[in-house]
């Protein structure tokens, strides 16, 4: 035997060894990389331009030398503002310019993205419509959300619009259960005084005002001034309930979270005529759809949003800063700062849409272009967060996962899932957008602590709220943006909305303010009937 | 001489380890290739008679025959205890399958033919002759009936295949370190000798504590059968078993068909539109990425265009690559006249400007909402543009003796959007009674079409009878599924849930 020979089968064998190890190796660290390994998710915040805003705060004081004639100037283009130039436009008027200081349209309803679906920043659902407001069910209607009419002039909609099913889920005593009233975790007091108060509600819902006016209706501005109703604005929606004899700790929390749902404040501070509004105003119908059901899309109220777009012909104008509003000679001048294109201008005009909240027109204008009201407005701020989750990862305990996901006691309001609206096969990774109303004491300090709170911070928090229901929630998250609404939407505080009822002051002539804040509820419906009533006021003039 | 016992209860380890291999390959290939009496016939044969070559070329073995003898049994050891995992792993990835387990038995075989001649040829100076054949049989004889016994009534029920494998590689290799440390320490070769089997044991045993994480071993008996493939897409967890060469698909646990009886499935779902309209040419089939639908369709000579949309690529790769699932839609998913679309049905269907004389939806059962939405009324009226308007539409719709409600909703769902329905129903041993609804914007009463030749189910009278549903068939009145009440999964998990 050579030698050659002998090394070679040393070889062949040491080889044979080497290569089987090396094979095992790598079997080995394949199993390693299946298992998760801990989860690294990283938590980003999303731009809400309140640099650009506080520019405003801290004031401008450039008298712009661009001077640009313009018959109508629309200031903020959120729902009202769009609303208001889609009115314009389909009525031929074409002339004017809606100014955003954003850099998308959309106001509370704009919406992002990621490679997995849209998702809402904020406005993500539209309730069954009113019939009262045939500008909106038109405006649903050439959109296409509403495909036509049935005989008795009830509109139908495209299914694809309506929640799907599974819509609510609560987690209570452990557990997913289906519905936001789930009996199967309820007392019998719970069930009882539930069902007072739903039937109470339902009274309020069919009542009618010694002027023939609904008691609650959308538009808040069309409601009763029947004073029986409207005394329920001074006092709060928690002392209304405990007034009548409301005492079961389900059913406070209830009205509670609705109140946190709908105006970011709880029932202690928003008044009872608005608390009781949100579950009595909501009587659309439609041949198709049940009433109480509503409208919703992966990316919230943003589809409505490109809905308005579409129909606005006029002039729009993202990233501009409107810092100064004045009037003289009968002329409004309007000075702006295009933050992207670092210009200043000054719009002249006799026309105004002031579609902006009621905090910046204070800031912008001067202050006797303003009527003096007694009304305080406060704004709430509020945390919308967007997670990307695998949901195979997501482990819930009880029912399935619904639109919309809330957790029984808690200070946030849950998630919905933004892809629920998805026609595809999407079970594996989703985004839920996470709300969490913030009430810290008064409205301004609670704007205070809000602004004082580190990434980590709202990251603890946030996962806080969702390890109640999902233990294992922290595994499931691949990635995180959220987004601090420092004043989110007018608090419909107690006084607020009677004294709006019972006297409209008129502002200087040309000038309109249209946003919710003049109804004191933040809702779609609110804001368009402001924009549409403006430019109706416009186009009157004309 | 205390060697020589060693290397006789050596002689006896490595003889059930020899056969335990030899079973092992067996079992595997009855599994993975159905038919266990051709498999196990093979195996042996080419097993034996790589024994065979195995001793033919011991005499080539020269030198140090202690240190060649102990590096076979690590290579022995290493190649058989790897061999069943590494078998089924190979089993989802090669065209090839058999050639790699041929050769992984013949090498085995080989390897294992040459350890006996070895070890007498070192035992050859401590006994004699008479002595030595006497106790080298005896002691793998002893192994071998060991082997057969603990094989089938321990190993395979507690340990499964790969750890039954792994444990005996580890014996195998242990055999070989144990004389190691018997010898003298002196000599360089020993020492390299144990570092390298203690490496391999070392190996083998991580591989054993990484088993379940590497072959899902809850799964390889999955409801009393064997799993040849088992898959994870995105979408859905893929399950293959063969049982007596009876293969069963499974998708997320839910029994899909079972090859034994899916051609009645199939053909139920594919065929009865054919007697209502003689002139299907362009056809659409919606899920039903096994191509069992397709190899039904491909019957027809008449037919110039088939259309599939699947969502799941791995289903549709496995079904179009695998050999032996591809034997089972004849490769139906590779015909030329077939264009295959991984793509979401509903999605697909939306933005489809075709139109077809035939659509085959073959959906799972509605289990959960995101499959629910496939049955809504949304769903139907987006079908209904790529209808032609003499065209015929199939709906599996799960069965009307189990599940009555969910049924009869699928059948007033389609209804609902203007559809003529034609509601049926077979007997399918695997699954029970099971239902289909044709659909068609005309009314389903021409039948001018005939069969295609050769099917082994339907035919006039068979579907005539399909079209009769008994009393304990029918349900009250059910509501139409749509997306905002999805009624279809809630009527299916009650109906269902009752059964399970």
């Amino acid at each position: 035997m050579s030698d050659s020979r002998k090394i070679s089968r040393k070889t062949f064998v040491k080889l044979g060894l080497l290569a089987s190890a090396g094979a095992g190796i790598g079997i080995w660290s394949w199993s390693k990389s299946q298992p998760e390994k801990s989860n690294q998710w990283s938590l980003n915040s999303v731009n809400n331009n309140a640099d650009i805003a506080h520019m405003m705060r801290d004031g401008i004081h450039i008298v712009p030398n661009q001077i640009i004639e313009m018959p109508v100037v629309i200031l903020g283009a959120g729902v009202a503002g769009m609303s208001a130039a889609m009115h314009l436009s389909q009525a031929g008027m074409n002339e004017y310019v809606l100014l955003e200081m954003g850099e998308q349209n959309g106001g509370n309803s704009v919406s992002g993205s990621n490679d997995t679906s849209a998702f809402p920043w904020g406005a993500h659902y539209l309730p069954l419509p009113n019939l009262n407001q045939p500008e909106l069910i038109d405006f649903l209607h050439r959109s296409g959300i509403i495909t036509g009419f049935d005989a008795n002039q009830l509109p139908v909609y495209d299914e694809i619009n309506i929640c799907f099913d599974p819509e609510e889920r609560l987690f209570i005593d452990g557990k997913w259960r289906d519905g936001i009233e789930p009996e199967s975790a309820l007392s019998s007091k719970d069930i009882e005084q539930l069902e007072s108060f739903h039937s109470m509600m339902k009274d309020y819902q069919n009542s009618i005002g010694s002027d023939g006016k609904e008691a609650f209706c959308i538009p808040v501005h069309l409601s009763s001034r029947d004073e029986a109703f409207l005394k329920l604005d001074e006092l709060s929606m928690a002392d209304f309930c405990k007034n009548n004899g409301f005492d079961s700790e389900f059913l406070k929390w209830y009205v509670n979270y609705a109140c946190l749902d709908d105006y970011g404040a709880d029932a202690d501070t928003v008044s009872a005529w608005a608390g009781i509004h949100y579950f009595a105003s909501r009587k659309g119908k439609a041949a198709n759809v049940k009433t109480g059901q509503c409208l919703t899309w992966p990316e919230g109220n943003y589809r409505l949003i490109q809905k308005l777009q579409n129909n606005i012909k006029g002039q729009s104008l993202s990233h501009q800063l409107v810092y100064k509003v004045d009037k003289v000679n009968e002329v409004y001048q309007i000075d702006v700062y295009d933050y992207k294109l670092k210009t200043y201008k000054r719009y002249q005009t006799k026309q105004v849409i002031a579609a902006l909240p009621n905090f910046v027109c204070k800031r912008i204008f001067n202050s006797a272009l303003i009527p003096v009201e007694s009304v305080s407005y406060q704004y709430y701020p509020w945390l919308v967060a967007n997670m990307k989750v695998d949901y195979r990862k997501l482990k819930s305990n009880g029912v399935r996962l619904s639109w919309d996901n809330v957790v029984y006691g808690r200070s946030s309001l849950g998630y919905v899932n933004a892809c629920h609206q998805h026609l595809n096969y999407s079970e594996s990774l989703l985004n839920l957008t996470f709300y969490l109303p913030i009430k810290k004491g008064e409205a301004s300090e609670s704007r205070q602590w809000a602004g004082s709170q580190t990434k980590e911070s709202w990251k603890q928090l946030i996962l806080n709220e969702l390890e109640v229901a999902h233990p294992d929630v922290n595994e499931a998250i691949i990635d995180m943006q959220y987004k601090l609404w420092g004043h989110a939407m007018i608090a419909p505080v107690k006084g607020f909305i009677s004294a709006k009822l019972r006297k409209t002051k008129t502002p200087s002539q040309g000038l309109y303010f249209a946003h919710s804040d003049q109804s004191g509820i933040s809702i779609f419906e609110e804001a368009f009937y402001h924009g549409i009533k403006a430019a109706k006021s416009i186009l009157s003039h004309v | 001489m205390k060697n020589s016992v060693l290397l006789l209860i050596s002689v006896f380890v490595i003889a059930t380890c020899g056969l335990i291999y030899e079973l092992v390959a067996g079992t595997l290939a009855s599994y993975l290739l159905g038919d266990s009496i051709t498999q196990f016939s093979t195996i042996i044969g080419l097993y034996l008679f790589s024994m065979g070559i195995g001793s033919f070329l011991s005499k080539f073995v020269k030198g140090n025959l202690l240190s060649k003898f102990i590096q076979i049994e690590f290579l022995i050891g290493f190649l058989g205890g790897v061999s069943s995992g590494l078998l089924f792993y190979l089993f989802n990835y090669v065209d090839s399958f058999r050639i790699i387990l041929y050769a992984l038995v013949a090498i085995t075989g080989t390897l294992v033919g040459i350890e006996i001649p070895l070890i007498m040829r070192i035992l050859k100076d401590n006994f004699k002759f008479n002595d030595l054949i006497s106790n080298v049989f005896t002691f793998d004889y002893i192994g071998a009936l060991l082997a057969s016994l603990i094989f089938p009534l321990i190993l395979v029920p507690y340990l499964g295949l790969i750890k039954t494998s792994l444990l005996f590689g580890v014996l195998n290799v242990s055999v070989g370190l144990v004389l190691c440390f018997s010898l003298d320490k002196a000599h360089v070769w020993v020492n390299k000798l144990k570092a390298i089997g203690m490496a391999v044991v070392l190996l083998l045993i991580v591989g054993f504590a990484f088993s379940d994480a590497l072959t899902q071993h809850n799964e390889e008996v999955f409801l009393g059968e064997k799993i040849i493939i088992a898959r994870s897409s995105p979408y859905q967890r893929v399950i293959v078993t063969s049982n007596k060469g009876r293969f069963r698909l499974y998708l997320n646990g839910n029994l899909q068909f079972s090859s034994d009886d899916e051609y009645r499935y199939h053909e139920a779902l594919v065929h009865p539109p054919f007697r209502f309209n003689s002139d299907i040419n362009r056809v659409l089939v919606l899920g039903g990425g096994d191509g069992m639908a397709v190899r039904e369709l491909l019957k027809y000579k008449q037919i110039s265009s088939i259309q599939l949309v699947d969502l799941d690529p791995v289903m549709l790769k496995l079904f179009k690559e695998n050999s032996l699932l591809a034997k089972l839609n004849q490769h139906a998913l590779s015909d030329k006249r077939l264009k295959v679309y991984n793509d979401d049905a509903m999605k697909w269907v939306a933005i489809c400007k075709d139109s077809f004389d035939l659509i085959c939806v073959d959906f799972p059962d509605p289990g959960n909402y995101a499959i629910g939405k496939l049955y809504t009324n949304t769903f139907y009226k987006s079908i209904q543009p790529l209808l032609k308007s003499k065209g015929l539409m199939v709906v599996q719709s799960t069965s009307p003796f189990f599940a009555p409600k969910s049924f009869w909703c699928v059948e007033h769902t389609i209804q609902s959007v203007g559809f003529n329905t034609l509601p049926y129903h077979i007997y399918l041993p695997s699954f029970g009674e099971w239902g289909f609804v044709m659909a068609s914007k005309q009314s389903i009463l021409n039948h001018s079409g005939h069969f295609a030749d050769g099917l082994k189910f339907i035919n006039d009278e068979t579907f005539q009878t399909a079209t009769v549903f008994p009393a304990d068939m029918k349900a009250d009145k059910v509501d139409v599924n749509r997306l905002d009440n999805q009624v279809l999964v809630n009527y299916f998990e009650d109906e269902w849930g009752k059964i399970q």
